[in-house]
């Protein structure tokens, strides 16, 4: 059963019998439903007058499971509501609830809000491996523009970032800085730091993402990100999914010989750095830790290696106790 | 693992070189990284030497 809500302004008066009539003509007889089994599936809501003396009336059609083929229940829908709005006293008609869009919204919103999260978190590591700060001058320099204000403090007890004031679409943005105006260079210039064309060149470099793995993998999603943009703003204001707009969300997610989706894309960059940066890692932090839990202690005779006491014991706490 | 050696007790390289990189390799945790590879273990020990020695 699916549950249609609609909202009408017309003129006059409309019945259940109007209604069920038109849906009669529909479905009626192809589904085998009488004029009464279908007029029991409206139900008025309200009517009321208004200002201008028309009307506003909003009823609910419950549409029963149909065996249906070739067609899908929203199609009924719609064909129902076209009819009713080719009726001149029906001045305008708007499906306020519709739980077939519900669910299917239902379904993409979970997928798109998962991806939209991995993005943060590998748009959030790029930057921070180019030691970027993501506040307002950076989406200046790749010309992003926020959907909304931020306060930083908020946004810190949240343990958000910037990313999460900006729009889907443009994370793909940070693949190219924007160009400077010539009035933008003239002040770089003029930056003390600036003290010849070596140093002028590397401030401009700066602005951009400096490895290059990391720029191919924002171009790799660059034309991907508009169909889930498209999909995530119908259900964000539960608007209509289109063919389209499915065919193509579909087509950005899914892998397709060579061309990969969204998913396999984030997935690839991360195995990607891992390969280039595991070893460097795992040695990195040896290092680090080696140099907290020993010390080298020269008696000009024989070299030894001396536990920092503090460090072992803060290590193995827990070995600590057990004897 | 734990490094077995008394805290207080002063020791040669060669005596726990095997105990810390078994230290550091369960301390240490890379997603689907493998240290035990003969490549890996030589720049381990390169590491040590150069810390350590």
């Amino acid at each position: 059963m699916e549950k249609i809500k609609i909202q009408i302004i017309h003129e006059g008066l409309i019945t259940k019998k109007q209604l069920s009539n038109i849906l009669y003509d529909e479905i009626g007889e192809k589904y085998n439903l009488s004029e009464d089994d279908i007029e029991d599936l409206f139900e008025h809501l309200d009517s009321f007058i208004l200002p201008n003396n028309n009307f506003s009336t909003t009823f609910t059609l419950s549409l029963p499971d149909l065996e249906l083929r070739d067609i899908e229940p929203k199609d009924i829908v719609i064909s129902f509501l076209k009819s009713l709005q080719s009726d001149e006293k029906n001045i305008s008609i708007v499906k306020t609830f519709d739980s077939i869009l519900h669910k299917t919204a239902e379904r993409y919103y979970k997928e798109v809000i998962e991806i939209e999260m991995e993005l943060r978190n590998v748009l959030t590591y790029i930057l921070s491996y180019d030691e970027k700060n993501i506040e307002d001058q950076l989406f200046k320099n790749f010309g992003i523009n926020k959907s909304e204000k931020n306060q930083d403090k908020s946004m810190r007890d949240m343990i958000e970032n910037g990313l999460f004031y900006i729009y889907f679409n443009h994370y793909a943005n940070f693949s190219e800085p924007q160009k400077l105006k010539a009035e933008q260079i003239v002040e770089l210039l003029q930056e003390p730091t600036i003290r010849n064309f070596d140093d002028f060149k590397s401030k401009i470099s700066d602005r951009a993402i400096k490895e290059d793995r990391h720029t191919d993998f924002l171009l790799s999603i660059k034309t991907k990100l508009r169909p889930l943009e498209d999909m995530r703003n119908a259900i964000m204001h539960i608007r209509n999914l289109s063919k389209n707009v499915i065919d193509n969300y579909e087509i950005a997610m899914k892998d397709d010989n060579g061309d990969k989706g969204v998913r396999t894309l984030i997935n690839n960059f991360w195995k990607n750095e891992r390969t280039i940066l595991n070893q460097k890692t795992w040695l990195a932090l040896a290092e680090y830790q080696i140099k907290k839990l020993i010390t080298i202690v020269d008696n000009n005779t024989k070299k030894f290696y001396k536990m920092n006491d503090d460090y072992y014991e803060y290590e193995f706490m827990e070995g600590f106790r057990r004897l | 693992m734990m490094i077995t050696m008394n805290m207080n007790l002063w020791k040669d390289l060669e005596d726990f070189r095997e105990e810390l990189i078994s230290y550091l390799d369960e301390r240490i945790e890379l997603n689907n990284f493998n240290s035990s590879t003969d490549d890996f273990q030589i720049k381990i020990n390169d590491l040590i030497n150069r810390l350590l020695r």
